[in-house]
């Protein structure tokens, strides 16, 4: 054994507060870290990030280890504090100025509409059934596909709120925009999208079936 | 009388924000006439509820993708280098 070797091994066994929480960690890493990957995708929406946050998150989770009880099961535990880092990853994108400002017009949105604001063509009828859509992978495969598509603002907006289910005001704090402009960006992204489903999926599928 | 551009921006905010009660009922006046605008907010409604379904509780079944390998060893390494040695701990 070599002089670091025998270093990092008395660290594990002879120290009574740190060691154990390390062990412990590692532990979590290997039961719980798919299930925070998957749960982090689809809100960050890019598996680099993704593998940031679950590191934040189980440094995270060494430095508080003290701190858990045992009332909840650690994966829930987890969960809590990876999302309090897909926050900052939010925040801090932002505050390097990456993210995208809020246009005060949509053109793609104004172009529905005539110049009295009424459709130029209706939305095409099509009832979302929430049950069934669940079900379905080839909804699932269009709607990453429209998400992809939207403005970074739009569906960052819409992932934290609508994905991630936060509050508004925080979505908000985290995305640093007014109330006003949340609202705004919500509604372009929820209308863009419904749009781009009525394009990509709206005739495969649920209109044949019915 | 709302527009139908301008209910469905309010069919929209209902979903995130309690609606004064003169702009709940110009809305819903607007949506019982329009068939455009009742498909729009159906339609959103639907959206809403179904996104917040699937990746509500976790990540969704389907989804089986694997944290890589390295990632993982880069983890742990970076946990075992954020542990303190055993002297720090002791007060020195």
């Amino acid at each position: 054994m070599t002089r670091t070797e025998k270093a990092v091994s008395d660290t594990r066994t002879d120290n009574g507060s740190r060691a154990p929480d390390l062990h412990a960690v590692e532990a979590w890493v290997d039961e719980h870290a798919d299930y925070l990957f998957r749960y982090a995708l689809p809100r960050v929406r890019d598996h680099h990030a993704a593998e940031d946050v679950i590191q934040e998150t189980f440094l995270a989770a060494l430095k508080s280890a003290h701190e858990f009880r045992g009332d909840s099961s650690p994966r829930t535990w987890l969960v809590g504090l990876l999302r309090r880092k897909i926050a900052d990853h939010y925040r801090k994108r932002y505050r390097e100025g990456e993210g995208e400002f809020i246009d005060a017009t949509d053109p793609t949105i104004d172009s529905w509409f005539n110049e009295k604001g009424r459709w130029i063509a209706w939305p095409k009828r099509c009832e979302m059934d929430p049950a069934a859509l669940h079900e379905k992978a080839a909804f699932w495969r269009a709607f990453e596909n429209c998400l992809q598509a939207l403005p970074g603002r739009l569906a960052e907006a819409f992932t934290l709120r609508v994905v991630d289910q936060r509050k508004p005001d925080e979505v908000c704090k985290v995305l640093s925009i007014t109330p006003t402009n949340l609202w705004v960006a919500l509604h372009r992204a929820r209308a863009r999208l419904r749009a781009c489903l009525e394009a990509s999926w709206f005739h495969s599928d649920a209109v044949e079936e019915r | 009388m709302l527009s139908c551009k301008e209910a469905t921006q309010l069919v929209s905010e209902g979903l995130d924000r309690e609606l004064p009660l003169w702009q709940r009922l110009g809305l819903r006046l607007h949506v019982v006439m329009c068939r455009g605008c009742s498909r729009f907010a159906r339609q959103i409604t639907a959206l809403n509820r179904v996104v917040a379904d699937h990746y509500g509780d976790g990540p969704p079944a389907e989804v089986s993708e694997h944290l890589p390998p390295d990632t993982v060893q880069r983890i742990k390494s970076s946990l075992r280098q954020a542990t303190p040695p055993a002297d720090d701990q002791n007060g020195k």
